[in-house]
């Protein structure tokens, strides 16, 4: 048993031996270099630095193109940020609006020079005018940006109020013909149909027929008979 | 080196690219380890020359890269191992093992005893192709005299620790299998 597993080892030991001995083929070295050469080597990685500094661009005229097209590039860009900032600025810079700060209105309280004022027909309870003294700022138009003159956009939709939501909600709902008694045309038009249809309605009697001229006697004689026969 | 020849010298030491290694002082110092791992995995003495071939190509292809790694020899033996892993999968006859065993058997012994030799080593590889392919691996490097269980173990990715025990359940392993 001590033999067998002996030479089992053995033979591992020789089949690894065997394995570490294995010498390559004669020339293995050359062929795999001349095979080597064959193959094309890689092309280096274009790198920014050899871009820049031309290294990896043959040709000096390719340099001078390169650096012409960047250089107009970077030109151009420029120009174009110019452009965008000139735009986008505001129209009235801040300084400019700090300055129209300054100049707000200011309460003056000036004595009246007029003689209605000093007089007790003034309703005020004051007897002095409470007048507004406005400091205009005076613009040249030669210091003005362009954008200044530029048409004003309108102003912004305000909302409506309480009455004319009620006139809406009125437009929407009610009935026409009392809308259209809200125009005074129509509504005296309406007032004197309905006072025509009242008369017409309310036409007085006709008038009693005219007594004539000779009335018999016979008639009233004997009325008069019959009254006193009565009593 | 009378072998590779003047001109090819002449144009590796054009090309280079970077600072690296120099590619044929790298042949000439790994291609015999780089073809003995190839050749314990391919079996084959032709099949391992392309093995070997095909590493220094991709050594061509990325010797940029080169001056950055740290261990260069775990790192060549890596890719034989892996390229000749690649080949091994492919189908190969019966034969072509007795052979390789016959070719592995000293020329300096008799012919029965060579004949013998070549019995028991064709037994041995036999066996090796049934073990864990983890163990099989740590085996068969080890027998690489050039390879320390640290490199072993940066090729296999696994620690020398983990090597060790993957060499010593490997033989324990085989001897089994050998007595069965």
């Amino acid at each position: 048993m001590e033999n067998e597993h002996r030479n089992h080892d053995d033979a591992i030991d020789s089949t690894l031996a065997a394995l570490k001995r294995a010498a390559p083929p004669q020339g293995m070295e050359a062929r795999i270099l001349q095979r080597l050469q064959q193959k094309p080597a890689p092309a280096a990685p274009l790198r920014w630095r050899d871009l820049l500094t031309g290294s990896a661009l043959a040709a000096a005229w390719w340099r001078g193109a390169v650096s012409g097209a960047a250089t107009a590039m970077l030109l151009v860009g420029a120009l174009l940020l110019a452009q965008h900032s000139l735009r986008t600025r505001p129209a009235h810079p801040v300084s400019q609006l700090a300055a129209a700060r300054n100049l707000a209105p200011a309460v003056l309280p000036v004595a009246a020079s007029s003689p209605n004022a000093s007089s007790g027909t003034n309703p005020c309870a004051t007897p002095r005018l409470l007048r507004t003294a406005r400091a205009v700022p005076v613009y040249r138009a030669e210091t003005l940006p362009l954008a200044s003159f530029a048409p004003s956009r309108p102003a912004p939709v305000l909302p409506l109020t309480a009455q004319e939501r009620a006139l809406v909600r009125l437009a929407r709902t009610a009935d026409p013909k009392l809308l259209a008694s809200l125009e005074p045309e129509t509504q005296a038009k309406l007032d004197a149909q309905e006072a025509d249809d009242f008369n017409k309605f309310f036409a007085p009697p006709p008038a009693p027929p005219q007594p004539s001229d000779n009335p018999s006697p016979t008639n009233t004689q004997q009325t008069a008979p019959q009254q006193g026969e009565q009593i | 080196m009378d072998a590779i020849g003047e001109h090819s010298l002449q144009w590796f030491a054009a090309e280079r690219v970077d600072d690296g290694p120099d590619l044929p002082a790298l042949v000439q110092l790994y291609s015999g380890l780089l073809y003995r791992v190839a050749l314990s995995l391919v079996r084959n003495p032709s099949e391992a020359e392309d093995v070997v071939q095909d590493v220094f190509l991709r050594v061509l292809q990325r010797q940029p890269e080169l001056a950055a790694i740290v261990d260069l020899r775990p790192w060549l033996v890596r890719i034989a191992w892996n390229l000749a892993l690649d080949r091994r999968r492919r189908p190969r006859p019966q034969q072509m093992d007795e052979s390789f065993a016959e070719a592995l058997v000293s020329a300096d012994l008799p012919a029965d005893q060579a004949l013998d030799e070549a019995g028991r080593i064709r037994r041995v590889l036999a066996a090796l192709e049934r073990l864990p392919r983890r163990e099989r691996e740590a085996l068969l490097l080890s027998a690489m005299d050039e390879l320390s269980t640290a490199e072993i173990g940066a090729v296999m990715r696994r620690s020398e620790s983990s090597v060790r025990s993957l060499l010593f359940r490997a033989r324990t392993r085989l001897r089994q299998r050998l007595e069965d």
